[in-house]
């Protein structure tokens, strides 16, 4: 794609996504991906487009096609990893963690862990409690203040999204069936390892990424176990409404 | 030995956390462990001092240990 003009702009990961797009695509752009709009000087272009051939995205070319016009959550889902695969390397100002967030009354929760750990399952069942969202798979928390910005889903459209949240809480999750639940505190260097594991962009961050891993891991962090998603969200609910 | 070029390295409570950009990889070291590789310049009777002043052990268990450790940074490519 030759000139890309850029039309909707949208915050994802702390910076504004310029989102150029076909008129037969407008009136996805101007559904749920527009609750994402944020005014000001966009950081990078992305273009969608429609073409014969398969679906395909091109992290270099920052072009993304699609064979036909898809639905709403399949155009979220593909341009959310796509957006992450951009955006996640490049930042130098956040730490992404692998991780699902909501906001709570006292600042964001984030909930990380490895695939298949839950957060997906959580963080939709919490948006479907009232919680507004903030991140399905990566959450960036800002080098200097800690502040946890949004970013599109990828499997779900929730009500309610969140402006950019301080971090209130991180819980390491872990969706264990027949185990019992359990929560407990990690720090120290478990937490700095976990943390070094369930990262994005350390690489881009280099030096502040590694200090703020260390301050997260001295500060410590939740981890909960849970055999199933009413015993997770139960626990999760609690922690966010007691902070505890 | 002596530590390898390029390493981000950051103190924590009970240890040292360790990131090699270019190949993207950490550790994580334990506190005995990131003694020896923050005085992995000096001469291994020299690291073990350290480790039996800190610890209060012997000069030979001390000197196990160090080069154990040594060898083992050295194995991670921590040490060159």
């Amino acid at each position: 794609m030759s000139e890309i003009r850029g039309g909707l702009v949208t915050l994802h990961f702390g910076k504004r996504v310029a989102w150029d797009y076909p008129p037969e695509l407008a009136p996805l752009f101007g559904g749920f991906i527009s609750r994402f709009q944020d005014p000001g000087p966009p950081d990078i272009f992305l273009a969608v487009g429609l073409r014969e051939q398969e679906d395909s995205f091109e992290i270099e070319d920052r072009s993304c096609f699609f064979r036909e016009i898809p639905s709403e959550l399949d155009l979220i889902n593909v341009l959310s990893y796509w957006v992450r695969r951009m955006l996640a390397p490049r930042l130098t100002d956040a730490l992404v963690l692998h991780a699902s967030a909501v906001k709570a009354r006292s600042g964001a929760i984030l909930m990380m862990g490895p695939r298949g750990s839950g957060k997906t399952t959580l963080v939709k069942a919490l948006c479907e409690r009232g919680y507004a969202f903030i991140a399905e798979d990566g959450a960036p928390v800002g080098l200097d203040d800690l502040s946890v910005f949004p970013s599109m889903p990828m499997s779900f459209l929730p009500e309610a999204i969140a402006g950019p949240t301080g971090l209130f809480r991180i819980v390491s999750i872990r969706y264990a069936p027949g185990s019992p639940t359990s929560l407990g505190t990690i720090r120290g260097r478990a937490a700095a390892a976990e943390l070094l594991r369930e990262n994005f962009n350390l690489r881009a961050t280099g030096k502040p990424g590694l200090a703020l891993v260390a301050r997260l891991s001295e500060e410590g962090f939740l981890s909960l176990v849970f055999p199933s998603k009413n015993t997770g969200l139960r626990v999760i609910q609690e922690i966010a409404e007691l902070g505890t | 030995m002596k530590r390898k070029d390029g390493l981000l390295a950051q103190r924590i409570e009970d240890g040292l956390i360790i990131y090699d950009p270019v190949r993207d990889e950490s550790y994580v070291l334990n506190e005995t462990a990131a003694l020896v590789w923050e005085n992995a310049e000096l001469r291994e009777e020299e690291i073990a001092a350290i480790l039996a002043e800190r610890y209060d052990v012997g000069k030979d268990e001390a000197l196990e240990d160090a080069r154990a450790f040594i060898q083992e940074l050295g194995e991670k490519g921590l040490l060159v």
